[in-house]
């Protein structure tokens, strides 16, 4: 049975685990507010790939909004490393949503070989990060699966998102 | 991953389809429109740490002015200090309707990473950044056509150094 989404989302994202990694703290307080507003109960933060590799590992959370840029491990390692099983077999495909406030092709070609799902350019709005996240909860997934790879497939479009190109719900 | 390689790999592949995690969580499909009531509520969120944004960044401002001399006369932690506040500004200035001081800390940046190849930058330049976020968030300038001029300038003299710099590089 269809149901509409005014009712549905936050019912959604209360069962929804959500990991947010990012090594600025005030991006960080930013970003964990404004998914927790969107209905999320269970927001998750690291600061950096590593850490959040082992949060991925033992918290488990359904979807993943990581910054591009960080040290050590920054958000393109970590989605490979996720995408070849680095955080447990079942997790492998699970939704990645990169912020970066570097878009050009040259990042959004490693993001997209990296496995991530979509790719949202700084400065975010409420509206934009609503969709995207809801888009990536809500689109069946296409998934490829190969040797140390199972994810979006790596050779498919990927543009970066912004105010102007919101993905349609 | 080389292009024969990437090649073999996906001819190797498995493509599936699987239902959304909406699906999977909820056990049914949901018909997609978006609630203005939550982007709503996630505006409150935004709008809720303004005051504290706008204070913290008056005063990494104030702090971005005692880095610009040191920053300038060689690569180091005064340097990475100036980059990195810049590179917050780009980030989220724009989220708190700041768009236009976001821009030029993203002129900015694109002319500090340059200083990872050099060990001298134009402190003048910086400066006029500095100045130009300053009064972005003060609201001092006069209009926006002015704005954008001043943004548009500084954004060109960025893009000739960098061109300067990686045609020295190719000498």
């Amino acid at each position: 049975m269809a149901m509409s989404l005014d009712s549905a989302s936050r019912e959604l994202c209360a069962k929804l685990g959500i990991l947010v990694v990012e090594d600025s703290p005030p991006m960080l307080r930013l970003l964990s507010t404004v998914l927790a507003a969107m209905g999320f109960q269970r927001v998750m933060e690291a600061a950096e790939g590593d850490s959040a590799l082992k949060l991925v590992r033992e918290e488990k959370p359904d979807i993943i909004v990581t910054d591009g840029a960080m040290a050590p491990m920054d958000g393109y390692e970590l989605t490979r490393r996720i995408r070849a099983g680095g955080a447990g077999e079942d997790l492998r495909d699970m939704p990645i949503l990169m912020l970066s406030g570097h878009a050009t092709q040259q990042h959004l070609d490693q993001a997209r070989a990296n496995g991530v799902t979509d790719f949202i350019a700084k400065p975010i709005t409420a509206e934009l990060l609503y969709r995207c996240v809801l888009a990536a909860l809500t689109n069946p997934q296409h998934v490829v699966e190969m040797r140390n790879y199972r994810g979006p497939s790596p050779r498919r479009r990927l543009e970066a998102r912004h105010s102007q190109n919101m993905p349609e719900l | 991953m080389d292009e024969n390689r990437e090649k073999r790999a996906l001819a190797a592949a498995h493509f599936l389809r699987l239902p959304s995690l909406a699906e999977r969580v909820l056990g049914r499909q949901l018909s997609i429109r978006p609630d203005p009531r939550a982007i709503g509520e996630m505006q409150d969120g935004i709008e809720g740490l303004r005051p504290a944004y706008e204070q913290d960044l008056c005063d990494d401002l104030e702090r971005m002015m005692d880095l610009i001399v040191p920053a300038c006369e060689s690569y180091g932690p005064p340097r990475d200090r100036l980059h990195a506040i810049a590179h917050d500004a780009r980030g989220m200035a724009g989220t708190f309707g700041f768009a236009l001081l976001g821009r030029v800390a993203h002129s900015l940046c694109d002319y500090l990473e340059l200083g990872k190849h050099r060990a001298r930058l134009d402190s003048a330049l910086v400066s006029l950044h500095v100045t130009a976020m300053q009064n972005a968030l003060a609201g001092r300038t006069r209009s926006s056509t002015f704005e954008d001029a001043i943004v548009r300038q500084l954004e060109m003299l960025v893009t000739r150094a960098l061109a300067r710099a990686k045609e020295r590089k190719w000498r």
